[in-house]
């Protein structure tokens, strides 16, 4: 059958990065030794800000917290 | 070629329709207006968060449209304009989807988000569930090498009752 409506299974796939990169995401312990590199943690922040798709799950992340926030009636 | 029973063979667009126009006529065909997705944002924000904008989608949202239809034909709307490429669209269309859904929430309404019907087996959620499978395999592997020889016990030997068995 065509696909006529690629949405859900765009936000799908979004949300089950999502979760895959909330599980994986452990912290690293700072290695302290002279020939540790210090650039490891920047160049993953930097692949995060260059990644169109990891910008829009950011964006993602922050409306579904809102959203959550106002069924909560926290916000 | 089988015909698939469940295509409309009589809605598709003739051979060589897309070829009826100059090439560049169409806004499609030309360089997109917005080429990141935050300046497509920027575009689609601003619009949803208009007041007239926001009461025609609560309407739709009450007929019963799905929220990813909302979404879907607003992007290709986008794309036929010119407004941003296809690649534009789909990276934003889940942002559209949140900020629909946003809105439907706002205005507590009860909508239909179209990601309930969804649930096919896909190749992404199966190589999800692969992964975890062979990290618990990986563990009940690790937690095996582990147990001691010495706490194994002794298997008793079966007896074996043919003619040239040894008998102790």
């Amino acid at each position: 059958m065509p696909l006529t409506n690629p949405a859900p299974v765009v936000h799908q796939n979004l949300q089950m990065a999502i979760k895959q990169k909330q599980e994986s995401t452990k912290p690293a312990a700072p290695r302290k030794g002279l020939l540790s590199s210090a650039k490891q943690a920047d160049r993953s922040e930097q692949d995060d800000i260059l990644n169109p798709s990891r910008r829009v799950a950011s964006y993602v992340e922050i409306i579904m917290q809102k959203r959550e926030e106002m069924k909560n009636g926290t916000a | 070629m089988e015909q698939r029973d469940d295509v409309i063979s009589f809605d598709a667009p003739i051979p060589g329709m897309s070829l009826t126009h100059e090439l560049g006529a169409r806004p499609w065909q030309s360089p997109p207006q917005y080429a990141s997705v935050e300046e497509a944002l920027d575009y689609y924000i601003p619009r949803l968060q208009a007041t007239e904008v926001s009461e025609q989608i609560i309407d739709v949202l009450e007929m019963g449209v799905p929220v990813t239809n909302l979404a879907d034909t607003m992007q290709t709307a986008g794309v036929l304009e010119g407004k941003h490429s296809i690649d534009v669209g789909m990276l934003i269309t889940p942002v559209l989807i949140e900020l629909i859904m946003l809105i439907g929430d706002a205005a507590k309404i009860d909508y239909t988000s179209g990601l309930e019907k969804d649930k096919r087996i896909r190749s992404s959620s199966v190589d999800a569930a692969v992964a975890k499978f062979k990290a618990e395999a990986k563990e009940n592997k690790d937690e095996e090498e582990e147990v001691p020889a010495e706490n194994m016990e002794e298997m008793p030997e079966e007896r074996t009752g043919g003619l040239m068995s040894r008998s102790k």
